[in-house]
């Protein structure tokens, strides 16, 4: 036996050192391209006039100055919370009272199991056969569904022109039906994690529904509920397909909002540099609302070092 | 034969300073049953894991025969390793996961198989081949992870809490069929348990391990009768050694231990080095090495039996002291035949020459560990 | 009656009146696509799109089965894309440690939350320089950067749950770490795969937006972008009847698809979550 070798500190080897790399590269590679260059090419484009005649020219913060006093921009800010808040509210709202009804007054029966497949069909049905739906109830012309109802009933003799009344409460009612299983999954699951025993001993103890509802279910859906209301309200903000494919954001501009606003100003009217522009207070907005929304995650546990030392 | 040199292992990350293996220094021989035992937390398992080569010592050296194999993948060690788990492949055969090891030494399928069989009949488990895992029951699984284990004819197994898992019953045929299959294959292994009982019962020498060093490294009735400290007297037996506090004092010409409750006279040929004296001890005796006395007897001590558990075999008697001086209680295991009652008084004494003492001031060395 | 009676009633009525429009849809798309609204009889007329191209209010659309190919083509690339590049990457952030894992593991974790289609003016842009646009290879990219990191995520949390004695045993058993990665995780963990394929070909085969936005040709088009042209006309003037029967063609195999697969969306959980 040799006792030449002196006290070592084991070092690993360069390969094994890449080979972990080598895993992540594809990936790496397709973040790099299509999300880190987009999000610095949206600030470079937004210093610029790029548009249809593709020749940019450096405008410094014109674009931004344009934007505060765009005419148009104290009704999109207006449709865009609008649209997002109550969006929120609603669909928050009817998930809490679906879930509660489903998994605490029906627990267990067939009925609740129905009720829950049932609003999971929104969300599973792709976004455009769906909104055909919505374009059908609120059709202007006498062949759509509540014109040819409330003729019938004699409450209107000619045909009532939806989209121009109400355009803003129809994409939301459009949004919310789809977007509350989201939320009425995850509420149900956490109240199916309270332990039977919890509502038995409030029985015993007399407890009305009310209480049961307030002391015992809600005091568990606080995280869910965080949850929920964060991450939908970064979709509600960023993302705008079901208002393009419901009324592409009018009539006039009444469901324009901010991130639609952004992608007419850029495809439609090929101003990219503005559109660019606006798209950067939304990426800003989103990116505050995924800061907020990380925070809701214990990220050390998230992370494990490797159990094998190569 | 298997060789560690002052191994030490730090985990990155931890606080600096806090070592799961802490300059651990072992010799395994071939063909020998070494047991590491301690408490968890002990490093026993991070040692394992260093010898499979999926943990790399931050320094030290390991040897297989006389190779340095610190840098040699897990692989390349020739190595069985049996898991608490059993970690058998979910999505294999029985057969298959036998012959995995096999496989992945490019040896011929049919032939791989031949050799599974083989190894299954070893295990008495040849009518299990075609099943998968999830079929067997905990007994059945662990037959096969030994099985894998042994299919490669390793030089070295490896065995981390094998039968953790098991029930009481099954444990004790378990053990001692590993303990046969490992004699008939000569196969150098390594047992990590936390069981005592285990440890003892099954291997050549067992290692006590705690805070990433090796307490003791010795064959196990060696360990029991002769603890070099504390910690391995109070670790091993069941139930623990009696410890009484004390003082090393010297009484007109004799070396005795004074308690609070008693003074233990040393006998002549246990006698300590003059320059203990006035020390800090403590006084260890074995529950089984007190014995139920007459009060006329050799430093018979009066006490008072507070509470008797019967065990079947025996009786393990729970006795205070009547004037509250001694703080602890003393447990003696008694035979059957002895009469008590919780409340009586008794007189007790220690059987000879089976006392330790510990060093207070020391770390707690036993005084008396080779006499 | 009863006052639980009385209680299960109201739920029942409620529940009923909430979900009401759901099934009126339903009954809708059915009646819609089969029934002639002007004799109120049922016709298959609507189906005429199976034989003939799609042609009304001057819109000319191809004939529908270069479409489903097109459809079938694009989502289970979309598979197999997502798939290969998401299960290394999972396995990865998940088992072998790497300088800079933890900066990566919160860049993902925010890219997974962070809504991409901000970024699409960019996106769009950089699409144009590659000589991208109009292509498969383009929508595919940028469609699979959008929904990796979501799939990495849910591969993860597969990839923590395989206990390391496994990988220790298949170290210990011969493997090198690629080949216990190869040989062992992967069939470990074929039920995570299994559910990331099926987010992904939902995912594919709804797509319309980046069709709409990078595919000029209407016979590059898959079903979702090819509905999407029908429905996003200028004109007032629905034809409900086609649009319904191709809407039907077109969901119900994912309906069937989803009640085969519905499994899998309940083994996901949400991972390292703070719970309440």
């Amino acid at each position: 036996m040799e006792n030449a070798a002196s006290r070592q500190i084991y070092k690993k080897p360069f390969t094994k050192k890449i080979y972990p790399y080598l895993f992540i590269a594809p990936f790496a590679l397709l973040v790099f391209v299509f999300f880190i260059l987009p999000a610095i090419a949206t600030i470079v484009m937004s210093f610029t006039d790029l548009n249809a005649s593709m020749k940019p020219k450096f405008v410094g913060v014109t674009n931004f100055t344009r934007i505060f006093s765009d005419y148009n921009l104290p009704q999109i800010l207006w449709n865009t919370a609008i649209f997002a808040v109550l969006s929120l509210a609603i669909s928050l709202l009817f998930a809490l009272i679906i879930s509660i009804a489903t998994q605490y007054f029906l627990k267990g029966k067939l009925s609740a199991v129905l009720y829950r497949v049932l609003w999971l069909i929104p969300s599973i049905i792709p976004a455009v056969v769906y909104v055909t739906f919505w374009k059908y109830v609120f059709d202007p012309t006498e062949e759509g569904f509540l014109n040819s109802l409330m003729q019938q009933f004699g409450i209107v003799s000619d045909p009532v022109s939806w989209f121009t009344k109400g355009a803003m409460a129809i994409v939301i009612l459009a949004t919310i039906v789809s977007t509350i299983s989201g939320g009425m999954i995850l509420l149900s699951a956490a109240i199916n994690s309270i332990p039977e025993d919890l509502y038995k001993a409030a029985r015993v103890d007399g407890a009305s529904e009310k209480s049961v509802i307030t002391k015992i279910i809600m005091p568990t859906l606080k995280w869910p509920l965080m949850y929920i209301t964060i991450s939908e309200l970064i979709g509600f903000v960023s993302s705008y397909f079901f208002i393009m494919l419901l009324t592409g954001g009018g009539p006039m501009r009444d469901t324009t909002t901010l991130s639609l606003y952004a992608y007419q100003q850029a495809f439609n009217l090929k101003y990219y540099g503005y559109g660019a522009a606006v798209s950067l207070i939304v990426v800003f907005i989103s990116f505050i609302l995924t800061l907020f929304f990380l925070r809701l995650f214990d990220f050390d546990q998230m992370i494990r070092p490797s159990r094998i030392e190569d | 034969m298997i060789t560690l040199k002052n191994i030490v292992k730090e985990y990155e990350g931890k606080q600096e300073g806090n070592k799961a293996v802490d300059g651990l220094d072992l010799e395994i021989n071939k063909g020998e049953f070494v047991a590491l035992l301690g408490p968890s937390g002990c490093g026993k398992t991070t040692t394992l894991m260093m010898l499979a080569g999926l943990l790399k010592p931050t320094s030290g050296e390991i040897y297989f025969g006389g190779r340095l194999v610190n840098h040699v993948e897990p692989k390349d060690r020739n190595i069985g390793m049996v898991f608490q788990s059993y970690a058998l492949y979910p999505h294999l055969s029985v057969r298959d996961n036998i012959a995995f090891p096999l496989r992945e030494r490019k040896i011929p399928k049919l032939e791989a198989y031949e050799r599974a069989k083989e190894t299954s009949k070893i295990l008495q488990i040849d009518h299990l081949l075609d099943r998968k895992p999830a079929q067997l029951s905990g007994g059945q699984q662990q037959r096969v992870a030994m099985a894998r284990a042994l299919s490669k004819n390793p030089e070295i197994l490896l065995l981390d809490e094998p039968m953790s898992n098991l029930d009481a019953r099954l444990k004790l045929d378990v053990r001692d069929e590993i303990r046969k299959i490992q004699r008939n294959l000569g196969v150098t292994t390594i047992i990590v348990t936390h069981d005592q009982e285990e440890a003892l019962a099954i291997s050549d020498r067992v290692a006590i391990l705690n805070g990433g060093k090796i307490q003791q490294y010795a064959p196990p009735n060696e360990l029991f009768n002769h603890p070099v400290n504390l910690f391995v007297a109070s670790f091993l037996g069941n139930p623990p050694m009696n410890l009484v506090k004390g003082t090393l004092e010297e009484k007109s010409g004799n070396q005795v231990v004074a308690t609070n409750g008693f003074e233990y006279v040393l006998p002549e040929d246990r006698r300590l080095d003059k320059t203990h004296m006035g020390k800090q001890v403590l006084f260890g005796i074995r529950p089984h090495d007190i014995m139920i006395c007459d009060s006329t007897d050799m430093q018979a001590i009066k006490m008072k039996i507070d509470l008797v558990e019967h065990l079947g075999s025996g009786k393990l008697v729970k006795a205070i002291d009547p004037q509250h001086k001694l703080e602890t209680m003393i447990r003696i295991l008694t035979g059957n035949e002895i009469e008590v009652n919780s409340g009586d008084n008794v007189y007790i004494k220690f059987k000879e020459r089976k006392f330790h003492i510990f060093d207070m001031t020391d770390n707690g060395v036993n005084l008396l560990q080779y006499r | 009656m009863s006052p639980s009676t009385l209680k299960k009633t109201l739920v029942h009525t409620y529940m009923t009146l909430f979900t009401l429009p759901i099934i009126a849809m339903i009954v809708w798309y059915f009646l819609s696509a089969t029934m002639n609204f002007t004799t109120g009889q049922f016709s298959l007329d609507n189906f005429a799109f199976f034989q003939e191209p799609v042609e009304y209010s001057g819109v000319k659309l191809p004939l529908i089965w270069p479409i489903v190919f097109n459809t079938i083509i694009y989502s289970l690339l979309i598979v197999a894309v997502e798939v290969c590049i998401s299960v290394p990457t999972a396995y990865a952030f998940s088992r072998l440690d790497f300088k800079g894992k933890r900066a990566a593991m919160k860049f993902l974790f925010l890219m997974r939350s962070f809504p991409g289609i901000t970024l699409i003016i960019a996106t769009f842009f950089i699409l144009v320089q590659m000589q991208l646009v109009n292509t498969y290879l383009g929508v595919l990219l940028v469609a699979i950067t959008g929904s990796l990191p979501g799939r990495v995520y849910i591969m993860k949390g597969f990839f923590d749950d395989v206990p390391w004695d496994i990988e220790w045993a298949a170290m210990v058993d011969g493997c090198t770490r690629f080949r216990a990665f190869k040989k062992v995780l992967v069939p470990y963990v074929l039920p995570g795969i299994g559910a990331i394929a099926v987010f992904s070909f939902l995912g594919a085969y709804g797509e319309w937006f980046l069709f709409k936005l990078l595919i000029f040709n209407d016979d590059m088009l898959t079903l979702a972008g090819y509905l999407s042209k029908l429905i996003t006309k200028e004109n007032q003037i629905v034809n409900y009847g086609l649009i319904t029967a191709i809407g039907l063609f077109y969901t119900l195999p994912i309906v069937v698809f989803y009640i085969f697969t519905q499994k899998i969306f309940m083994s996901v959980n949400l991972g390292g979550a703070k719970q309440v």
